[in-house]
């Protein structure tokens, strides 16, 4: 089309890869929050879920970051972001949260890893050094329950980050959508706060469904589903329809509602009633419910202003 | 003392014709298939044959409360001391943030410095040695004026005596300093 | 640096003709200039544009030996420092890596597209040879040249005149010529222009200023808006120009109704000038008495424009004279009789007498004119000629009857032609064949209307030389292209561009050549006339020599145009003759022996039967039909730029308007793939659904549908107008773009 009298229409400067890496942080954020709270209630009954949430929370996180970068223009001066700061500017902040968030889940990862290793360890290794091995062991997991005490806050702040990305563009009149329409109070945050606890939670599950009874976590998880189910809801009556009609109406009706709200929902209801282990496909149906809530969220923003 | 640069927009003058549009690719030499600017019809009203149809400059409208500023993560985009926003190409990564802050698609990323680019009211080049910027030094529909607002005697400050210039998108509150003037034109 | 920058603005800043005085006074600018050509940094050489033929007065910057940026020249009050995106785009032709860079002979079939790099030596031997057998078998008038009309002229045409052929030709006839022959035939003068920037009132008939770009018009014309200026504009489609005034759709070929209902008002209603058409006219009488039954209630059902509109325009028209403007036109070849509506616009013109005042129009005034007036002498520089030995007188007449008594030959300019008969002589061998042509800077296959009966012609021929800067449609069928560097890389001689005082401009290259086995035109054709035996026509060493020549009588030297770019007279203000007298004799600007306006004419009586203009109605498209007209767009000229790189990011390609009512009926949508039929040929395109436009037209952007494959931009896109246009030579020779009839329907 000529430049004279042809349309120009709006260009996605943010695509799939931050929305895989807003997923990917959300995921890590909910696994490590998942691990340090069992970490820090009930250390001894889901060890196995601690460990499927510490690893998860790290790889994600990495993989995360990686795209991140690989998005930027210039990917090599990534560094330049830790030493220009400006605090008004929600990525600048999001940098230090995302560094810290990334060096416990090293740590706590390496903890939980240690720590399993130095059990595997005294069944193999004979009596005489069972007392050296241990002791080291204990030496460190001391550090265990402040790291994962820190690792909730770090994990609520990596996950609500994500959300304040978007929402502090407040010439976007999307992701700037206020919570039941009060300014103050952003809705992304709280939204993508939820999300992520559900999927990083779901992710959790599926690396360690075979945990022995995870009946409390399916609990939780349901309730973060209506909970979800709730904001979505608020979202959809507190903007403008064409947001949910344009062309990312498909992924928002199948991906984000069906798949990732509805479908788990009942199914989870069906497996309690009939005492049925459904926990894989609902976690999976949440994973990529959550995924598909990223992309929708991103792009909508950018296409339709 | 600090300058108040404006470029003022006369819509009845302006003719489509892409001085400006070409003018700004060579003197800021822009890679192929980029732009700072881009003077493009703004839809043709009406119904045959009482229509009308005006062209709009689209550029950078120089916020001085800009979004861009305010969520670049590295200070690179930033205000200079005439009140101009420009990029800081050195501390720039790329990431892109600024370019869905603005909203008036200003921006780009440059594909040759990777950095995020824009119309600079041709600051280093032109300005900053008391010349006009090149849209508005070629400008064939006389549409284009550039000047210091602090001055009342330039010509900005005198035309906008007389005619009421108005900002692009006023609600997101912005401050633009392109001042676009619809006298004689149909909205 | 930078301070030097600055203060060159300053200087530049001054502008216009004071700071012109350069030419003579201000040397202390030479200075700035010397440091600047000592710094690396950035050197700025004053030129002439040529990405359209107006030639604007350019400065060129220059960083390390490369073109990076062009401006207008700052110190053309005229131009304002100002040049179009087109002028803008210059560096981007310079260094395109498509343009043609080597001297090339066919190999394959004609159209094939198979050539060979060969030495400047062999293409100069091959042409030569060819060009001498087909003078010894066909005699010489069988050879046709044909440029667009520009300084080249001097030295392409001195080869065929050389050879004794009379058919030399330039573009005119698809342009200008009918507005020309008009001027010539009335004023016995064709050089006579508008001064739109004092003018209250301007009515253009398809001229348009706003996309049909000249700077200097252009923005003399939105100066005269600015200061509250009416614009009313008959054209068919909403241009640009159309939105920036009253919007008149006429019906197209119906313009001569409109003007001859003006004429009726103004006699009716006594809104003319009586004393002006007595003083300076002759055949006022014979022209009422035409017109007497050109009501407005008749030109209405013509046009379809409503009489009330047409009777408030003129009055409002006559109410604003003497500095209002009926426009003559620019490209004025709508219709085979386009010459006689271009006459009756001057007739009405000349009933509110606005000839040599402010806001109307003036004879340019070129040194060789000023000398006629005492008071004006002093500023008379004219140019000298470079010496040329007669050429010999041709054996036979021009193809195109030119000059033939009694004929409408008699009224065709010789130095331009019909150029569209050389096409038809070719095909037809009438009234003898023509075997070999030569094109200089013109590109018949998109610019002569009937492109598939060009094509036709072109086999046809034994030889076909092509000077370009690009392997364009017609170079493609060509036996020999020859690789013409561009303006920004050479010299060329001074141009005359005087205006409201006389006017001289340089055109010098800013940079070497960019391909070294390019050459400018005006070596190319010594060089040929030097291996062909001809070299006594070109006495000069190079273009600074030949320069020196034009320069001699003026004072000034090739050192003070180098430096100064433009000069005009130092201190001369814009001349027109009835400025401060109203009754001032007209007798120098009129160059007819009768030295009257003759809006009766003996001549053309004896040529076309038609004293003064008489309308004649052309048919109207019938239902299913539409009519097909064409125009320029801001960002390309003509068949010239379709190719060059930012110009075709731009805008790759044209695309077919129609009323948003036609494409409903027609079931079509905005975007819709489409085939246009003239009956005979058909051009795939993309539909335009618009409001502005009539329901009975079709409009499209000339210059696109581009058939040589080595313009791997443009190539294969759009729609190339001509190839449904049929070529038919109007009256005067001209070119007839807006009678053809097509169909439309989806791909
Ligand atoms: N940007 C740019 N500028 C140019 C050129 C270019 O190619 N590009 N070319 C240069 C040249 S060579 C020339 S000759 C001039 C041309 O300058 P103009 O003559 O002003 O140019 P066009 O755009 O061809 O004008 C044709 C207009 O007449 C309308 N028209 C067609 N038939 C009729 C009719 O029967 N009656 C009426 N009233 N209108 C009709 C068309 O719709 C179109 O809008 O522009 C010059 N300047
Ligand atoms: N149907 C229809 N036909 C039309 C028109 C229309 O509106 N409708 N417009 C008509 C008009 S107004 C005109 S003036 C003609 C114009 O017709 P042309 O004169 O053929 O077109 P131009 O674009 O002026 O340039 C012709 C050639 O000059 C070449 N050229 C550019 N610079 C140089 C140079 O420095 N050296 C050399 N050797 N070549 C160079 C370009 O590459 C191009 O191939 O077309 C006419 N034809
Ligand atoms: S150069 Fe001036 S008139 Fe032409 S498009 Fe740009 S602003 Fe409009
Ligand atoms: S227009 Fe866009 S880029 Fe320019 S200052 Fe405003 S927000 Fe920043
Ligand atoms: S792209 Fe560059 S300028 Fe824009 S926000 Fe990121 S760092 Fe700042
Ligand atoms: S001011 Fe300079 S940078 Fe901005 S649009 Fe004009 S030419 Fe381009
Ligand atoms: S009108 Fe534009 S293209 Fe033509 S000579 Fe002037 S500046 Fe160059
Ligand atoms: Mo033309």
């Amino acid at each position: 089309m000529d430049v004279i009298w042809g349309v120009s229409q709006n260009e996605v400067a943010w695509g799939q890869l931050i929305a895989i890496y807003l997923f990917l942080a959300g995921i890590a954020g909910g696994a490590f929050l998942t691990a340090s709270v069992t970490d820090i209630f009930s250390k001894k009954q889901y060890p196995k879920v601690i460990r499927s949430g510490a690893y998860i929370a790290l790889v994600s996180i990495l993989v995360g970051l990686g795209l991140l970068v690989l998005d930027l223009g210039r990917p090599l001066s990534f560094w330049k972001l830790l030493f220009n700061v400006n605090m008004g500017s929600v990525m600048s902040i999001g940098v230090f949260i995302v560094s810290g968030f990334t060096g416990l889940s090293f740590v706590y990862a390496y903890l939980v890893w240690s720590a399993a290793a130095a059990q595997n360890q005294i069944q193999v290794t004979s009596a005489n050094t069972e007392v050296a091995a241990t002791s080291v062991g204990q030496g460190i997991q001391a550090f265990r329950k402040p790291v994962a005490a820190l690792g909730v806050l770090f994990s609520i702040a990596t996950a609500t980050y994500t959300g304040f990305l978007l929402s502090d563009v407040t010439t976007n009149n999307f992701w700037n959508t206020g919570f039941l329409g009060m300014e103050a109070i952003p809705f992304l945050p709280i939204l993508f706060l939820v999300s992520a606890t559900s999927t990083g939670l779901a992710a959790t599950l599926i690396g360690a469904f075979r945990g022995g009874d995870l009946s409390t976590y399916k609990k939780i998880d349901m309730v973060l589903i209506i909970v979800e189910i709730v904001l979505i809801s608020i979202l959809y009556l507190s903007v403008k329809p064409i947001f949910f009609s344009g062309s990312m109406a498909a992924l928002f009706w199948l991906g984000v509602v069906s798949v990732g709200l509805i479908v788990p929902l009942l199914l989870s209801l069906y497996g309690i009633a009939k005492h049925k282990n459904v926990i894989l496909p609902v976690c999976g149906m949440v994973v990529i419910g959550g995924l598909s809530l990223r992309y929708f969220i991103v792009y909508t923003g950018q296409l339709f202003r | 003392m600090a300058k108040k640069y404006t470029m003022i927009v006369n819509l009845a003058r302006c003719i489509g014709c892409q001085a400006c549009t070409v003018a700004c690719k060579f003197q800021n030499n822009v890679p192929e298939g980029q732009f700072r600017t881009k003077t493009p019809a703004n839809g043709l009203k009406g119904t045959y044959p009482n229509v009308s149809v005006f062209f709009i400059k689209e550029a950078c409208q120089m916020c001085q409360n800009a979004p861009c500023v305010s969520v670049c993560p590295t200070n690179a985009s930033h205000y200079n001391e005439d009140g101009v926003v420009l990029v800081d190409v050195d501390k720039c990564v790329g990431c892109m943030y600024c370019l869905t802050a603005c909203p008036y698609d200003a921006r780009f990323i440059n594909k040759e410095t990777g950095a995020a680019d824009k119309c600079t009211f041709c600051y280093e080049l032109k300005v900053s040695k008391g010349e006009k910027p090149a849209c508005v030094s070629t400008c064939v529909g006389s549409a284009l004026m550039f000047g210091d607002l602090n001055d009342p005697l330039s010509q900005v400050s005198q035309f906008l005596a007389k005619h009421k210039g108005e900002v692009r998108k006023p609600e997101f509150g912005t401050h633009p300093r392109v001042q676009y003037i619809y006298e004689g034109v149909v909205r | 640096m930078k301070r030097r920058n600055f203060l060159k603005g300053l200087l530049y800043g001054t502008g216009g003709t004071i700071a012109t005085m350069g030419g003579f006074g201000t040397f202390n600018n030479r200075d700035l200039l010397k440091a600047e050509d000592t710094s690396k940094d950035e050197t700025i050489v004053f030129s002439a544009c040529e990405m359209c033929r107006n030639q604007c007065p350019i400065s060129v910057k220059v960083k390390d030996g490369k073109v990076f940026k062009i401006d207008g020249h700052p110190n053309d009050a005229a131009f304002g420092g100002v040049i179009c995106a087109r002028g803008n785009a210059g560096p981007s032709l310079l260094y395109d890596p498509q343009r043609i860079k080597k001297p090339m002979i066919r190999t394959g079939e004609r159209g094939e597209g198979k050539f060979k790099e060969v030495s400047w030596d062999e293409a100069y031997t091959y042409i030569a040879d060819n060009l001498y057998k087909v003078k010894d078998q066909y005699g010489a008038e069988a050879i046709a040249l044909a440029s667009r009309k520009g300084p080249h002229d001097w030295f392409f045409r001195s080869i065929g005149k050389a050879l004794g052929s009379p058919n030399v030709f330039s573009h005119e006839a698809t342009c200008p010529m009918t507005r020309s022959v008009a001027l010539e035939t009335t004023f016995g003068n064709e050089s006579i222009a508008a001064d739109y920037g004092n003018a209250k009132y301007i009515i253009s008939i398809g001229r348009n200023w706003f996309e049909g770009i000249h700077v200097a018009q252009t923005r003399a014309v939105s100066k005269a808006l600015s200061n509250g200026a009416k614009l009313v504009v008959l054209d068919p489609r909403f241009s640009v120009t159309a939105s920036k005034g009253e919007w008149l759709p006429i019906k197209a070929t119906t313009d001569l109704a409109f003007v001859m209902a003006m004429a009726n008002i103004m006699i009716q209603e006594n809104l003319y000038d009586e004393t002006f058409i007595s003083q300076y006219t002759q055949g006022f009488d014979k022209w009422a008495a035409e017109v007497k039954d050109k009501t407005p209630e008749w030109a209405e059902k013509e046009t379809g424009i409503s009489k009330d509109k047409i009777i408030r325009i003129t009055r409002e028209f006559a109410a604003a004279k003497p500095k209002a403007i009926l426009d003559f036109g620019w490209r004025t070849a709508y219709t085979p009789n386009d010459y006689q509506l271009r006459r009756a616009i001057m007739i009405v013109n000349m009933m509110i007498g606005n000839l040599e005042v402010p806001g109307g129009y003036y004879r340019t005034k070129p040194a060789n004119f000023l000398k006629n007036f005492p008071d004006q002498a002093a500023y008379a520089k004219g140019l000298g000629n470079v010496k040329q030995p007669g050429f010999p007188t041709p054996a036979r007449g021009r193809v195109d009857g030119t000059g033939v008594k009694g004929t409408l030959g008699q009224i065709i300019p010789a130095y331009d032609g019909a150029v569209g008969q050389i096409v038809e002589s070719i095909i037809t061998e009438k009234p003898y064949p023509i075997k070999a042509w030569l094109v200089h800077r013109f590109n018949p296959y998109i610019s002569i209307t009937g492109s598939p009966r060009v094509a036709e012609a072109f086999k046809k021929l034994d030889l076909l030389v092509t000077c370009d800067v690009y392997m364009t449609d017609t170079a493609y069928y060509s036996d020999v292209v020859l690789p013409e560097c561009t303006y920004l890389e050479r010299y060329e001689p001074i141009f005359d561009m005087s205006g409201l005082t006389p006017k001289y401009v340089i055109r010098q290259p800013a940079v070497p050549l960019v391909y070294p086995d390019t050459k400018p035109y005006w070596q190319i054709y010594k060089e040929l006339g030097e291996k062909m035996g001809l070299g006594d026509y070109f006495q000069f060493n190079d273009m600074e020599d030949f320069i020196t020549q034009q320069l001699a009588p003026t004072g000034l030297t090739l050192a003070n145009m180098k430096e100064i770019g433009a000069w005009t007279p130092p201190g001369m203000k814009a001349f027109f003759v009835r400025a401060n007298d109203a009754q001032a004799s007209l007798e120098n600007v009129l160059g007819n022996k009768s030295k009257k306006i003759e809006i009766f004419s003996e001549e053309v009586e004896e040529a076309a039967k038609q004293g003064v203009p008489k309308y004649i109605s052309h048919p109207q498209p019938e239902e299913g039909k539409f009519r097909f007209v064409q125009g320029k767009v801001a960002v390309h000229t003509n068949a010239g730029t379709a190719n060059v790189p930012i110009l075709n990011e731009l805008m790759p390609t044209n695309s077919l308007w129609m009323n948003t009512l036609s494409c409903i009926k027609l079931g079509l949508n905005d975007g819709d793939d489409i085939v246009i039929s003239s009956g005979k040929y058909e051009q795939k395109g993309t539909l335009k659904m618009t409001e502005g436009i009539r329901p009975d037209t079709v409009f499209c952007y000339h210059g696109f549908g581009r058939i040589s494959p080595e313009l791997k931009r443009a190539f294969g896109k759009g729609i190339n107008d001509n190839h449904l246009i049929p070529n038919v030579v109007g009256e005067v020779g001209n070119a007839v773009t807006s009678t053809t009839f097509v169909t439309v329907r989806k791909a």
